[in-house]
């Protein structure tokens, strides 16, 4: 399959630079680890690829054809639909919601509402929305965010079964996990603020 | 590779002694200050203040003795219990009622589905926001006069209470929707929802509470509105109609008689419509909180 290739994309909010002049390749299938600082930009390199906004500059190709499923950094769940209703509510093309809630290790809280879950039950519900909507354009934005050790050990499985088929984009900060995971790694760089680009020179000493 | 956590290992006694420590609270434990609360008063001293300005009026009433100017209220009572022995009375209520009712469902859909075109097209919200302003802005009894010019009067009620209850319901359903959660949007976008799904679960529980609030203080507006609007217009039947009849013939019993009518009617609509509302949202809206967790 064609893999998404991004060349010289640039986004600014509020004349404040973000991206500038990225480019990547991201294979499909493949799983991609993009790693990088906070405020670098990761999170508006995916939005541009959901297509939550537009790029100012470059090009973008192999998105289309492309289905996204997305796990966001915000668990974003339903409050008023129980953990199998919420998994199931963008659609069961990926599998039932049943299935992966069990394969998350939710199966004793299909029933309940997000207000009744932890934070990491909650992550995992999020996680199975994304697998049960299926796609063929997986992007998960630090997805184990709260999850213990155990819990994720239990989760890579999944997602390495997953990145055969389908492209799939990590954001991530821990090495660990991108190691355990991934087949690419790409990392962005923050970009300097304007007059701040260079180490700061110190002031020379009063007298 | 991660290192695998101590499973099963017994805390330190350190840990332990914290956690038994903090364990057990009862509510109210180490409370250091209190917040007053605006406390309901109880119904005995409802009853109590509702007795004290009985007695004032009866007082007040014995000591003027003009059944013109001031009538007790034990005239206005027993007045009342001849009235509703009256199948006139009830026919005169229940038109009312019609009417109010009638402009106000009226005024509650339209001003719903307005609301939703003002949301989602800002041409509409543009095109009917002086008209809302004007409406808001203008006195019950000016649009009552100005719409005797158009309407017959039985139906003048009617078109007020609409007029009463549209731009609250349009400025509700807009402002609810316009405060949709910006990151189920976004969800609803990625995940390819179909309008009705977006609808169901994105932009109903932001609009519900807004339009649950809306109904329940328009209802008070419409009635008063309504019955003013009988007085003018003076339909065949109508509480209003009454009540102007019975200023016109100087018959204070009646003119206390029916104010009574309004004021309990009104207080009866708001408490039946709090309690709809309520039962309401509760069938519609999500649980407070699912079954507990095993």
């Amino acid at each position: 399959m064609e893999p998404i290739v991004l060349s010289g994309v640039s986004k600014s909010f509020g004349g404040k630079a973000v991206l500038r002049d990225f480019s990547a390749v991201f294979p499909n299938p493949g799983l991609t680890a993009i790693m990088g600082s906070s405020g670098a930009g990761k999170t508006t390199l995916i939005r541009i690829l959901l297509g939550l906004i537009r790029p100012d500059a470059g090009h973008i190709t192999g998105l289309s054809g492309l289905t996204p499923s997305v796990v966001f950094q915000e668990n974003r769940l339903f409050p008023g639909l129980t953990a199998l209703e919420n998994a199931e509510a963008a659609g069961v093309k990926g599998g039932s919601g049943r299935y992966w809630l069990k394969r998350l290790g939710l199966e004793d809280a299909l029933d309940l509402r997000p207000q009744a879950l932890s934070g990491g039950m909650q992550r995992r519900v999020a996680i199975a929305r994304a697998l049960c909507y299926g796609g063929n354009f997986l992007v998960l934005d630090e997805p184990f965010k709260g999850l213990d050790v155990d819990t994720r050990a239990g989760i890579f499985p999944i997602f390495r079964e997953i990145k055969r088929e389908k492209a799939v984009l990590l954001i991530t900060h821990d090495p660990e996990e991108a190691e355990a995971l991934a087949d690419h790694l790409v990392k962005i760089e923050a970009i300097p603020a304007p007059g701040n680009s260079g180490p700061s020179t110190p002031l020379p000493e009063s007298r | 590779m991660h290192g695998k956590m101590p499973g099963g290992t017994p805390l330190p006694q350190k840990i332990r002694h914290i956690v038994n420590r903090t364990a057990p609270c009862a509510p109210g434990d180490g409370v250091v200050f209190s917040v007053r609360t605006g406390k309901k008063p109880g119904k005995l001293s409802v009853l109590l203040s509702v007795l004290f300005w009985l007695a004032v009026w009866e007082l007040t009433a014995r000591a003027l003795d003009s059944a013109l100017l001031l009538v007790s209220p034990v005239t206005v009572l027993l007045r009342l219990a001849e009235l509703i022995r009256t199948g006139e009375f009830w026919s005169n209520v229940f038109t009312s009622l019609w009417r109010i009712g009638a402009g106000y469902l009226l005024g509650a859909g339209c001003g719903i589905l307005c609301g939703v075109l003002c949301a989602f097209f800002p041409a509409a919200a543009a095109l009917f926001s002086p008209l809302l302003s004007v409406i808001k802005a203008t006195p019950v009894t000016s649009l009552v006069i100005l719409a005797l010019v158009w309407i017959k009067s039985y139906n003048l009620s009617i078109f007020i209470c609409f007029l009463m209850v549209f731009p609250i319901l349009t400025e509700a359903v807009k402002e609810g929707i316009l405060s949709a959660d910006r990151e189920l949007l976004e969800l609803a976008f990625v995940f390819r929802f179909p309008a009705w799904k977006k609808a169901k679960l994105v932009y109903l529980p932001a609009v519900r509470p807004q339009i649950v609030t809306a109904l329940s203080t328009s209802i008070g507006f419409a009635w008063k509105a309504g019955i003013a609007g009988e007085v003018f217009a003076r339909p065949t039947l109508g509480v209003g109609s009454r009540l102007y009849d019975a200023k016109v013939y100087l018959e204070t019993p009646d003119l206390f008689c029916w104010t009574l009518v309004i004021i309990l009617l009104s207080m009866a609509i708001e408490k039946l419509m709090l309690l709809l509302l309520r039962r309401g949202s509760r069938e519609t809206a999500p649980e407070a909180s699912g079954k507990e967790d095993a």
